[in-house]
């Protein structure tokens, strides 16, 4: 904290508009299990400090990973050079950001540190979930098992004179099982994830978590093709998700609608969904991936109601693009790391829980097809199409789950699709994973929440 | 700091500390990022590091470590944390010893610019300013975000049989969005130097895609096509695909669908690819892989045959192979974290051999088909094959010619197949990531409208 103290002193110095100082140590470990044998055991801890100053509406970053006061001084020194050519070099105005300042300190929320487990428990209770998945059936042909944890600290100070430090803990385990016959390969995954401890895994049954994806793998050698076109379909908290964060959620970040590239820009107050649609991002909530304390501008994390039943309410913001817009600034202000830039990103996205259950919405359909398991999709934020990827899915017919079917595509306008929403599940679920913007700058977030019923369309079965 | 001394004294006090083998990869790295926000350059940013990744083999119990170093006392650490793993960790029967030195056949220059390594932040800025103007030439296209970053790195490998190796690089890369009304314009450019970049005309390119993804109306009903995609969006089918079935780690476990197929008939005979760490362009060209074995040119399809896999020195072992210098761990359009990574089966820069006819006759000789200029994320399913991407820009061929642009269609099929069945391949080629590729006419695809 003392060379954060002392460099903020030098850029107040300098006469930057605004800067910070972000020192991150990260400390993970993984563990990678193939086909019932060691792949890997690693661990990474590193230390970097990134530096930000603001100069007439222009910024300039620096980082290093040499903690020292002259080094320091120099990465101040090329931040504020940089932020100052580009402002010379442009046609730069100033702008105010609104920084309240905060003192605070933060421990991780979490049972049970997994930097204190030892790494054989880790290595046995690892194998015991590789060896479910394998021994499950002979045309089990490749199974990964995977185990990674992260302990992450941050110290942050800013020249309106916050003071923080928070820690991160994440934690997640991932099986994945390959089956094959007479030439046909499918595959399946399983994940649990959460800013949470050692308990994550200690709450889970190790047995029926690997057992489960091998036997998806298995079923899904006899599956069916998918049916095609524009069809009723149940969408599990995956797929929704997916829809929730990559069209709607990237839609909705500040820096879209201050270029007013966002399909969603000039949106508040109108009906943009049927109204069983509420879609919040909430980086509060307890144990979920996307959890943060703080974002990486040292602003408090929150809920934010992006739409309240069909109703369009409010963007997510970090300072700079709640400034420009005249907004609150809602924590949503993240940087994958110290090299890396903090734009405005999501945290935990989901369409909120309504009041139906899972069975309920089956057996209330006539024609249709449920999607299961999300593996792709694309953010759209300018056109608003919706692609993602089910892995599987069953058809359903006079409201009777029938047939199961292997992977397809789901596309759409996300406009058309959420207008048609008429049930939203009490089930819900967030599953965590990493968010890129422009293809590169990962942060940990998490998307789910509810089933949803819509008309989607259907195709590339 | 002197790299080639870090690397020798994390390997010495590993084998004090009773490491049989070992293994030390130092990586210096400096990036240079210039970020475009609404037809403006708003931010730039400097990043160096130097970070330490160890490999220590205790008989056949492996760990490995790695961190940012400052010190000597950083880089103990590491060292230390690596011998710790592997005290802990189980046997791993498939590891056999790490590579042995052997003397490399190309240059220590080979994907190294100098004026890269140096070029200024003003100059950066002005060249990211150059896009922007072309590109805005037409008032109806305004860029909304763009990435100009230069990297440039230079590591240091060690290992216990004695293999000594270190790497400089450089290489740039550019990715820039445009919007005009509804539609979207997307335009990468990738080199090992800066001064291969023509950025008026990268920006003239990007305004003309823009304005044809605007004209771009929905697609109705269901086709069969021939299928042209253009090297923007083939590179990540062939990255999705291609590298999935030639890694030797996907061979070993069975995952890779052509298992067992080498020497066999796998694609069109049209169809050559190449292994190639000379390319000078890309951003894998080198004279040694990341574990310091020697690279070489090689086909991996030869006239339609499957000619080789690629593999690192563990699963080379494994299938009692040599290494085909095929052992990264530096990305394709950063370098951040290369030290974190243990190497792992991947091709330097995948290169296409160009075929006779150029683009414009390709689609000349078109009856009917589709020439995709944008999809939503252009990957396919590496162990099935199977796609389903979303067109957000595509033209549709009639008679030789362009009729209107489409857009909100989904093109399916298996890119395996794809492959199998192909009509032509351009003559002129374009740099994505490290593919190097014209763009090829597929026989038939499906487009599926709304």
């Amino acid at each position: 904290m003392d060379l954060i103290e002392k460099g903020i002193s030098y850029l107040q110095d300098l006469g930057v508009d605004f800067g910070d100082i972000r020192i991150e140590e990260q400390n993970t470990t993984s563990i990678f299990i193939v086909n019932k044998e060691i792949r890997s055991v690693s661990t990474n801890f590193q230390s970097g400090l990134s530096v930000r100053a603001l100069v007439n509406g222009r910024w300039g970053y620096a980082s290093t990973n040499i903690l020292s006061m002259d080094e320091v001084k120099r990465a101040i020194d090329a931040a504020y050079n940089s932020a100052k050519v580009v402002a010379d070099m442009t046609s730069s105005k100033k702008i105010n950001l609104d920084v309240k300042q905060i003192k605070a300190r933060v421990k991780a929320d979490v049972k049970e540190d997994p930097t204190t487990v030892g790494l054989e428990e880790k290595l046995s209770i690892l194998f015991d979930i590789n060896k479910a998945q394998q021994n499950f059936d002979e045309r089990i042909i490749n199974t990964n098992t995977r185990y990674g944890e992260t302990k992450l600290k941050v110290y942050l100070g800013n020249t309106v004179g916050s003071t923080l430090e928070w820690e991160e803990i994440r934690t997640v385990v991932f099986a994945m099982s390959l089956a094959q016959e007479a030439g046909k390969i499918q595959y399946s995954y399983n994940t649990a994830d959460g800013t949470r401890g050692f308990e994550l895994v200690r709450e889970l049954n190790y047995e029926e978590f690997g057992t489960k994806p091998s036997e998806e793998a298995i079923n899904l050698l006899s599956a069916k093709k998918p049916p095609s076109g524009n069809l009723i379909v149940i969408a599990d908290p995956s797929i929704s998700g997916l829809l929730a964060h990559e069209v709607m959620g990237h839609a909705s970040e500040g820096d879209e609608i201050v270029k007013r590239r966002s399909f969603l820009t000039d949106v508040i107050g109108k009906k943009v969904a049927s109204e069983n649609i509420t879609m919040i991002d909430d980086g509060t909530i307890k144990g979920a991936h996307g959890t943060i304390p703080y974002d990486s501008e040292g602003t408090p994390s929150s809920r934010t109601v992006i739409i309240d039943k069909g109703i369009y309410k409010g963007y997510m913001h970090s300072l700079e693009t709640a400034s420009i817009l005249g907004a609150r600034p809602t924590g949503n202000g993240r940087a994958q790391d110290t090299n890396r830039r903090v734009w405005v990103r999501m945290t935990n996205t989901f369409f909120d829980k309504g009041d139906w259950s899972l069975d309920e919405m089956i057996s209330e359909t006539k024609s249709g097809i449920l999607a299961i398991k999300a593996i792709s999709g694309m953010e759209d934020p300018v056109g608003g199409g919706f692609e993602g990827r089910a892995l599987m899915g069953y058809t359903i017919e006079n409201g009777e789950k029938k047939e199961l079917v292997r992977a397809f595509t789901l596309t759409g306008k996300a406009l058309e699709i959420l207008k048609t929403v008429d049930a939203v599940s009490k089930d819900f679920q967030l599953e965590g994973g990493f968010c890129g913007k422009g293809e590169e700058d990962w942060v940990p977030v998490s998307t789910g929440g509810a089933y949803i019923r819509a008309q989607i369309i259907v195709g590339g079965g | 700091m002197d790299l080639e001394k870090i690397a020798e004294s994390a390997l010495n006090l590993a084998l004090k500390s009773g490491a049989s083998e070992v293994e030390s990869f130092v990586f210096n790295g400096h990036m240079k990022n210039v970020y475009v926000e609404n037809s403006e350059v708003r931010l730039v940013t400097n990043n160096s590091w130097i970070g330490l990744g160890v490999k220590t083999v205790l008989k056949k119990k492996i760990g490995f470590a790695s961190g940012y170093i400052y010190n000597d006392e950083s880089a103990n650490k590491v060292v230390q944390e690596s011998i710790k793993l592997a005290k802990v960790s189980p046997e791993d029967p498939n590891f056999v010893g790490l590579p042995n030195p052997t003397k490399p056949e190309y240059d220590e220059t080979l994907g190294y610019d100098k004026e890269t390594e140096h070029i200024l932040m003003e100059d950066l800025i002005s060249f990211a300013q150059k896009v922007i103007s072309a590109a805005e030439s037409d008032k109806r296209v305004k860029v909304m975000n763009g990435l100009l970053r230069v990297n440039s790195f230079e590591f240091s490998i060690k290992n216990s049989h004695g293999l000594s190796g270190t790497n400089k690089g450089t290489f740039v890369f550019l990715h820039f969005t445009t919007k005009s009304g509804e539609a979207e314009g997307v335009k990468k450019a990738y080199s090992s130097k800066i001064s291969d970049i023509n950025f008026r005309l990268v920006g003239e390119e990007l305004r003309k895609k823009t304005l044809v993804a605007r004209e771009a109306v929905a697609f109705k009903g269901k086709e069969i096509l021939p299928t042209i995609i253009i090297p923007e969006e083939l590179e990540g089918l062939f990255n999705s695909t291609l590298t999935v079935a030639v890694s030797g780690e996907n061979v070993n476990k069975k995952r890779s669908p052509w298992t067992n197929k080498l020497n066999e008939q796998v694609a069109s005979a049209q169809l050559t690819i190449y292994d190639d760490p000379t390319f000078a362009m890309g951003p894998r060209s080198t004279h040694i892989d990341d574990e310091g074995v020697p690279t070489f040119k090689k086909p991996i399809i030869e006239d339609g045959v499957l000619k080789s896999f690629l593999y690192d020195s563990y699963n080379a072992n494994i299938a009692n192979k040599e290494s085909t210098g095929n052992g990264f761990r530096r990305g394709t359009r950063t370098i951040e974290n290369a030290h974190i990574r243990i190497a792992a089966c991947a091709p330097s820069n995948i290169v296409v051999k160009p075929g006779k006819m150029p683009l414009e006759e390709l689609i000349a000789d078109t009856k009917k088909g589709i020439l995709i200029e944008k999809f939503a994320a252009p990957n396919a399913d590496g162990i099935t094959g199977n796609f389903g991407l979303e067109i957000r820009s595509a033209l549709l061929i009639e008679n030789g010619e362009f009729k209107k642009p489409i857009k909100h269609a989904l093109l399916a099929g298996n890119f395996y197949d794809g492959l199998k069945n192909i009509e032509g391949i351009a003559s002129e080629s374009a740099l994505i990531e490290n593919v190097y590729t014209p763009a090829i006419k597929f026989a038939k695809f499906q487009v599926v409208g709304q």
